[in-house]
């Protein structure tokens, strides 16, 4: 019964030992573990855990049932984008009922008793706010303005660390000797990871994605990235982000992917998050972002209709 | 009616918490819920691009001539993998769109909600693979 148990939990969270006892993950022909094929990090588990569930990491199976039943309505336009000013996401198949989603009995991604992102330090709080005031009133300037995700350069969930985006939740991972290459559906990009104990780059060489190192440890793939850039934004941390990802094959269907997130000039303390991959059959689609963005431009001529009407109010109220 | 208004912001918190980065892009900005639009038109062409589908339709003004409206939807990415396809949605088809007009004041939009002349969803019908708590059949 005990068994019974575990291996239903097992199956849930993808992470229990005795799934990793009796099973033996396939090999490449160099003998790693095999990640490869089409992967959904699709989720309906908050990153941090609500606060009335307290240190409370998991859910019973009961539990999580009610939750998925709860999660797993579509839901209002306004609710979902903050906006009514959208088209529903139902009718593009961009809801995640209509998606396959990888469960899991955690109550939030970030492990551990506390289940939130620490508090920041003052010094990131003070420049946060700073950034802030200065973007304030000119958010629709030019598109410059408008954030690298809006402008089709990084979406935010490329991080790395990967996170769920909400919908087109796909990602590829291909193998070869010394490399892993590692294909987010949303916006397109491939991280390239070597495997040969290379340093990274040096501090002055910077990129979206920052720089990322491999390595096995055991059946595990730790894969280490530095070198961000300062317009890279997680939650707050931008050029001294320091993230080390670790990805184990638990059975055929599930990758339990792990992260920990570490910048001193940000937060408090490191933190870490852990959540499963689903096969998928696949296949990834192309997602040439830049190629239709005319929300850019829309939005700016929006911004620049608005400014007109509000001008030609003034002039109005103003005595002759 | 003030604790109503804030169960309900605490609820949307949690609801755009447990959903992260849904919208590309500002559609408070771009659309105008003060310009609310009803059109009925052809399909003239679909844009199966991303980050957003366009679909042109030509909607009669009132002496009949055809004006071209673009209305926006979602990444197609999502509908080919409920089964649709580039045959789904054709030239010469008719649709209602019910949406809102674009700030700038042009003949743009957003699709709020599309459906078929004869009243059915567009691109959603009760045969939709991976309708709602459904997962897509392997």
């Amino acid at each position: 019964m005990t068994l019974k148990i575990g291996l239903v939990a097992c199956a849930m969270s993808c992470a229990s030992l005795a799934s990793a006892q009796t099973w033996a993950p396939p090999r490449t022909p160099d003998g790693r573990p095999d990640l490869q094929g089409v992967w959904t990090n699709a989720t309906i588990t908050p990153l941090e855990r609500s606060r009335d569930l307290g240190a409370k990491e998991f859910f019973t199976e009961e539990e999580a049932a009610a939750y998925r039943k709860r999660a797993l309505v579509p839901s209002a336009v306004a609710e979902r984008s903050g906006t009514e000013a959208h088209y529903e996401f139902t009718q593009f198949g961009l809801d995640r009922t209509q998606a396959q989603v990888a469960f899991s009995l955690r109550t939030s991604l970030i492990v551990g008793p506390e289940g939130r992102v620490p508090p920041l330090t003052p010094e990131a709080q003070q420049r946060i706010a700073e950034r802030a005031a200065a973007a304030k009133g000119h958010e629709f300037d030019g598109p410059e303005n408008r954030g690298i995700q809006e402008n089709c350069i990084v979406w935010g969930n490329e991080g790395p660390p990967m996170m769920p985006p909400g919908y087109n939740s796909y990602l590829q991972i291909v193998q070869a000797p010394g490399y892993v290459g590692i294909l987010q559906e949303m916006i397109h990009d491939v991280r390239i990871v070597p495997l040969d104990g290379r340093p990274h780059l040096p501090q002055t060489v910077r990129g979206w994605l920052g720089d990322s190192r491999g390595r096995w440890e055991g059946d595990t793939l730790v894969v280490d990235t530095t070198n961000f850039t300062e317009k890279t934004n997680f939650r707050g941390s931008r050029e001294n982000l320091h993230v080390v990802e670790r990805f184990t094959r638990v059975d055929d269907n599930t990758i339990r992917y792990e992260f920990t997130v570490d910048d001193p000039t940000t937060w408090t303390k490191p933190w870490s998050a852990e959540l499963p991959l689903a096969k998928d059959k696949g296949p990834i689609y192309e997602y040439a972002c830049h190629e239709a963005n005319y929300g850019i431009a829309n939005n700016l001529k929006g911004a620049r209709a608005v400014e007109k009407t509000e001008a030609a109010k003034a002039e109005k109220k103003q005595p002759e | 009616m003030l604790v109503r208004l804030s169960i309900g912001i605490a609820l949307l918190g949690l609801l755009v918490a447990a959903a992260p980065a849904l919208a590309h892009h500002a559609f408070g900005a771009e659309f105008d819920t003060a310009r609310p639009i009803a059109l009925r038109g052809t399909v003239t062409m679909m844009e199966w691009v991303n980050p957003h589908s366009w679909i042109h339709i030509d909607v009669k003004g009132p002496d009949g001539t055809p004006v071209n409206w673009m209305i926006e939807g979602g990444s197609p990415n999502s509908l080919m993998r409920l089964g649709f396809t580039k045959n789904a949605l054709l030239p010469g088809m008719e649709i209602v769109v019910d949406g809102y007009q674009a700030k700038d004041g042009t003949n743009k939009g957003v699709g709020r909600s599309l459906t078929f002349a004869d009243g059915r969803k567009l691109f959603l019908s009760e045969s939709t693979p991976g309708a709602p708590g459904e997962l897509p059949k392997k």
